[in-house]
């Protein structure tokens, strides 16, 4: 279970391909309600390149 | 906003795209065929890149991140863009990384692997708050110069006397087999599958319709010259020591010595693989940050430079407890990695799937 703490290290990569890809996943989710919340708050077209 | 020329664009791809295989070589599996190898993965590595470049294309306005929330949804393509910014910390901390193993074993033997890193990361961490378009300015003056010194190291090498062109053949004498092995998936991933970070920099471009084929030509260049070194390397040392070696173009500088007065000129390697590190560090760190950014819709992307240099800081010092486990995690885990396949190929393919059909249907309906 610790080597699930650092799945980065290449003995945990090696010994655990998957624990990194899920680390990501589970991150990607998470974070994912900070934009969709701060998607709400923020002003039209906020965040998009000029032409 | 800041902006970059298509000449500063040029000059960051190739150095980003030649990167650290400038020491740690490319294609080795295929013994005397990585040449072989080179070129096949810079075909395939430059449909991937120009597929990057049409996404962008198809969706003006929108940083590459931005793109899959746009086509696929907020529901699927939010998390897709966030696992962007977590790969791209993540193959950050794994250059920090090879610094720290290079570094003190060659140029630097008694200091601290941290306070190298610590120094390096400084730096990078100032070339953030200064820009993109300042290290733009840095890498058109810096190029020539790596080249000059590279070509100068050629001139050398073949001074030495040490070039066997013998070595080079016969070519395919173990089939396609083991050349398949290294183009897919690892050769297209690495240097252009990994051009994704790039995408981060495109929108800054003064002239964004000239971006693909800027891109095209940096793969081409990048790719000629790795399969150049490549077959420089086999022509020297032979199959097997290129194929053993750790750092095999490090070692291809220690081969010079012209009448036993030019050698030991390893600090010219080391010297330049740091910068094309430096380089390829800030893009990832420029383009974590940049799709942060835009993934929290803040105005100043400041704010993430120190948190995000000293996550890769962290990992970079916790990566592997030494270099030869460092490389085998390239080799063996990371051409399989779900994650690299799934943004590197499999989903810009059917984003671009999607924006190009999108595109179509809104050009015939208007």
């Amino acid at each position: 279970m610790r080597d699930y703490i650092w799945p980065w290290q290449s003995n945990v990569m090696m010994k655990h391909p998957w624990a990194l890809p899920i680390l990501f996943l589970i991150l990607a989710v998470i974070l994912s309600f900070v934009t969709w919340f701060r998607s709400k708050h923020a002003p039209q077209g906020q965040g998009q390149e000029q032409q | 906003m800041e902006i970059i020329s298509r000449h500063q664009l040029l000059t960051i791809s190739i150095i980003y795209q030649i990167g650290t295989t400038i020491i740690f070589g490319f294609a080795s599996g295929a013994g005397r065929d990585s040449w072989l190898a080179v070129l096949i993965s810079t075909c395939l590595g430059t449909a991937v890149v120009w597929i990057y470049t049409r996404i962008t294309h198809f969706n003006p306005g929108l940083t590459y991140i931005e793109c899959y929330p746009a086509q696929f949804g907020k529901l699927l393509g939010t998390p897709i863009a966030w696992l962007h910014p977590l790969l791209f910390l993540y193959i950050s901390g794994r250059i920090v990384a090879d610094i720290k193993n290079l570094v003190p074993t060659t140029i630097l033997p008694g200091t601290p692997p941290w306070v190298i890193l610590l120094f390096f990361m400084l730096v990078i961490s100032y070339g953030l708050f200064a820009g993109i378009e300042v290290m733009g300015k840095l890498t058109e003056i810096i190029l020539p110069i790596i080249l000059l010194i590279y070509l100068i190291e050629v001139i050398l090498i073949f001074s030495s006397g040490v070039v066997h062109f013998d070595n080079l053949s016969p070519l395919l004498d173990k089939g396609w087999g083991r050349i398949w092995e290294v183009v897919w998936p690892l050769g297209i991933i690495q240097s252009f599958g990994e051009s994704l970070a790039l995408a981060l920099v495109w929108t800054l471009m003064n002239e964004r319709k000239r971006v693909g084929r800027t891109m095209i030509i940096s793969s081409l260049f990048a790719g000629l010259f790795i399969a150049f070194t490549d077959a420089l390397a086999v022509a020297v040392y032979g199959e097997e020591i290129f194929k053993r070696a750790t750092y095999p173009m490090y070692a291809l500088i220690q081969a010079i010595s012209v009448s036993d007065f030019i050698t030991q000129l390893d600090a010219t390697g080391v010297i330049y693989f740091c910068f094309m590190a430096f380089l390829k560090t800030y893009i990832y760190l420029f383009a974590t940050i940049r799709s942060i950014q835009k993934l929290t819709y803040s105005n100043s992307s400041r704010v993430f430079i120190f948190p995000v240099v000293l996550i890769a800081l962290f990992m970079g010092l916790t990566m592997a407890p030494n270099v030869v486990e460092h490389i085998a995690v390239v080799q063996k885990v990371i051409p399989y990695n779900p994650i690299y396949l799934s943004l590197m190929i499999v989903f810009p393919v059917l984003l671009f799937l999607v924006s190009w059909i999108r595109n179509k249907s809104g050009t015939a309906a208007s």
